[in-house]
C-alpha cells in the first residue's frame, strides 16, 4: 500500500514541478521586462548583466517627466472607454432583439451568423474603406475616428456574446415581468440585464482590453496627438532606439500592467472570448 | 431591431465600399483619375510574384504555428488536467498573461531578446558555446523569430481551450477502461484522443482565424523582410495601400482575402452552432 502511495506522491510532485517549469517559459519574457525596465542604459546593452545590476527608477521618472507618455495614455483610456461606452448602448439591444423577437429561427441565424463573421475577418480588410470614410467625414486623427473604428469591432463582439447570455435566463421570469405591466425595455434594463450582468461586465473588459491592445488602425488612422500606447514601440524601434531603450521598457510595463489585471480578473472569460463563446 | 439593421447597414457599407475601388484604377497621389477599368486589378494581382510569395509564407507560418501550438498546448492541456497536479488555478493565472499583453509590446520585446549583440538568447548560445545566430538578416531566422512570439502568445490558449474541453470529459468512463485493465496510452490514445478531437479541430480553426490576423510582430520586428520572408497578407495590402498608395491592388487583395475568411466562417459557424 504504502509503495503506491509513495509513487502516488512522487508523480504529483514530479508533475506540479513540470507544470511549474512550463509557467515559468511562458512568463519568463514579462518578468524579464519587468526586471529591465529598473536598468540603465549600459546594462540594457550587456546580456551578462542580465539578473545582475544595479536597480534605478531614472527610467520612470523621465517617462513621467520628459516625455508625453501620459497625454498617449490618456488618449488610449479615452478611446477604449468611449468606444465600450457606445458599443454597449447599441449592442446590448441589438443582442436582445435577436435573443428574443419572433423572427423566424433561419432570419435570426443569419443575422447571428452575421456578427460572427464581423468577428472573424482580419482587420486590414477594413482599413481601406474604413480610411476613406473617416476622411470624408474628416475624422482622421481623432478620438471620435479611431471610436467609431473600435465600435464596430466591439458591437459584433458584444451581440455575439450577450444574446447567448440573454438566452440563458428564464423566459419564466421575463414573462413575469410582462404580466406586471412591464415593457419590453423596462423587463430589459430591470430583469434580464441584472441577471446576465457578469457576463456583460466580462464582455466589456474584454473588449477593454481588445481596443487597449489595438494597433492596426491606430497606426493608420492617428497622428501625434491622438496615437494610442500600442503604437509607441514601433516609432522607438524606427527611430530613438538606442538612446532611449530604457523607457521603452517602463513604458511597456506601464502599458500591460492594466490588461494584466482586467485578464486575470476574467481568465475563464477570457479565453471564452477569445474563441468567440467556443470553449465553455 | 433596427438596431440591429443600422448596425447591418454600418458594417455592409465598407464592403461596398471596398468592392467598388477593387475595379478601379486608384492610385492614391493621382486621386482625381480614379475611374474603371474592369477587371484589370485582379488579372494584375494574381500574376503579381509578391502576392504568390505572400500567400504561400502566411500559409506557411499559419501551419507550422498552429502545429507546434496545437501539440504543445495539447501536452499542457493534459498536464494540467492530471488529478495529482497541484496549484493549478495559479498556472492557469501564469497562462493567461501572454495571450493579453499588447502584441506590439510584446513584439518589441523578442526583438530585444533576439538582437544579435547583446539579446539575451545570442548570450545564452555563447555560453554554451555555439555562436551567437543573425537573427534578423537571415530570412529562414527572421520568420522563425516572427513564429516563435506567435507560439509565445497563442499556446496557452489552445492549452487552455483544450483543457476546458477535457474537464468537459465524464470520469466513470476512465474508470471503467481502468477496471478492464487499459493503461494510461490506452486510456490517451482509445478514449481521450477520440473524444477530444472535435475540441483540437474548433482550436485549430480558431487558431487559424486568429493567425491570418498577424500583423502587430511584422510591423515591429521585420516589416516584411528580409527580402519578403515574413511578408504575410496582412502586411502586403497594408503597405500596397499605405506605403505604395495603390489603393486597387491592395483592395483586390482584401477581396480575395475576404472571400477565404468567408469561406472559413461559414464552416465554423457550422461546428461552433452544432456545439451549443
Amino acid at each position: 500500500m504504502s509503495v503506491i502511495r509513495n509513487r502516488k506522491k512522487f508523480s504529483a510532485i514530479a508533475l506540479t514541478i513540470l507544470a511549474l517549469i512550463v509557467s515559468v517559459i511562458f512568463v519568463f519574457p514579462i518578468f524579464y521586462l519587468f526586471v529591465s525596465s529598473f536598468k540603465h542604459y549600459v546594462d540594457l546593452i550587456d546580456a551578462s548583466r542580465s539578473f545582475k545590476f544595479l536597480p534605478t527608477l531614472d527610467n520612470y521618472i523621465t517617462t513621467f517627466r520628459e516625455t508625453n507618455f501620459y497625454q498617449i495614455f490618456l488618449n488610449s483610456a479615452i478611446v477604449a472607454l468611449g468606444s465600450i461606452s457606445i458599443s454597449t448602448a447599441l449592442g446590448v439591444p441589438a443582442a436582445y432583439g435577436l435573443a428574443r423577437t419572433n423572427l423566424s429561427p433561419k432570419i435570426k441565424r443569419e443575422i447571428s451568423f452575421w456578427f460572427l463573421s464581423m468577428l472573424i475577418l482580419p482587420p486590414v480588410v477594413f482599413v481601406i474603406p474604413m480610411y476613406y470614410f473617416l476622411s470624408s467625414l474628416n475624422l482622421l486623427n481623432t478620438h471620435v475616428g479611431l471610436i467609431i473604428v473600435y465600435t464596430l469591432f466591439n458591437i459584433p463582439f458584444i451581440v455575439w456574446m450577450m444574446r447567448n447570455y440573454f438566452l440563458s435566463v428564464p423566459w419564466e421570469i421575463e414573462e413575469a415581468s410582462f404580466l406586471d405591466g412591464c415593457s419590453s425595455l423596462q423587463s430589459l434594463l430591470k430583469v434580464v440585464l441584472p441577471l446576465s450582468l457578469p457576463g456583460l461586465v466580462a464582455s466589456l473588459l474584454f473588449c477593454f482590453v481588445i481596443s487597449w491592445n489595438e494597433f492596426l488602425f491606430a497606426f493608420t488612422f492617428t497622428g501625434a496627438e491622438t496615437s494610442t500606447l500600442p503604437k509607441i514601440p514601433r516609432s522607438f524601434v524606427s527611430q530613438q532606439y538606442l538612446i532611449a531603450l530604457g523607457l521603452l521598457f517602463a513604458q511597456g510595463v506601464l502599458i500591460i500592467s492594466p490588461v494584466i489585471v482586467i485578464g486575470v480578473a476574467i481568465q475563464r472569460y477570457f479565453v471564452k472570448g477569445l474563441s468567440f463563446g467556443a470553449a465553455k | 431591431m433596427p438596431g440591429v439593421i443600422f448596425l447591418l447597414a454600418l458594417t455592409l457599407l465598407p464592403f461596398a465600399n471596398l468592392l467598388i475601388s477593387s475595379f478601379q484604377y486608384y492610385y492614391l497621389p493621382k486621386a482625381e483619375m480614379r475611374h474603371f477599368v474592369g477587371l484589370q486589378n485582379y488579372l494584375f494581382v494574381l500574376k503579381d510574384p509578391i502576392f504568390r510569395i505572400s500567400v504561400i509564407q502566411t500559409l506557411k507560418y499559419i501551419s507550422i504555428t498552429i502545429g507546434v501550438e496545437v501539440s504543445l498546448g495539447f501536452a499542457i492541456a493534459l498536464l494540467l488536467n492530471a488529478n495529482s497536479v497541484l496549484f493549478k488555478r495559479v498556472w492557469r493565472s501564469l497562462l493567461i498573461i501572454p495571450m493579453m499583453i499588447t502584441p506590439t509590446i510584446a513584439s518589441f520585446f523578442f526583438f530585444y531578446l533576439f538582437n544579435e549583440n547583446y539579446g539575451y538568447v545570442n548570450n545564452l548560445l555563447k555560453s554554451i558555446g555555439m555562436k551567437g545566430l543573425p537573427w534578423f538578416s537571415n530570412p529562414n531566422f527572421a520568420f522563425l523569430v516572427v513564429s516563435i512570439v506567435e507560439i509565445w502568445m497563442w499556446t496557452p490558449f489552445v492549452a487552455l481551450m483544450i483543457l476546458a474541453g477535457l474537464q468537459a470529459l465524464r470520469e466513470d468512463i476512465y474508470e471503467a477502461a481502468q477496471i478492464e485493465g487499459a493503461n494510461n496510452f490506452q486510456l490517451l490514445r482509445y478514449l481521450t484522443f477520440p473524444m477530444i478531437k472535435n475540441t483540437l479541430i474548433v482550436a485549430s480553426i480558431l487558431k487559424f482565424i486568429w493567425t491570418l490576423k498577424v500583423f502587430d510582430s511584422v510591423a515591429v520586428i521585420t516589416r516584411g523582410g528580409p527580402g519578403y520572408a515574413t511578408y504575410f497578407l496582412g502586411y502586403l495590402i497594408y503597405n500596397r495601400g499605405f506605403q505604395f498608395f495603390k489603393i486597387g491592388e491592395a483592395s483586390v487583395m482584401a477581396v480575395l482575402f475576404l472571400i477565404l475568411v468567408g469561406i472559413i466562417a461559414r464552416f465554423i459557424f457550422n461546428r461552433i452552432s452544432i456545439q451549443e
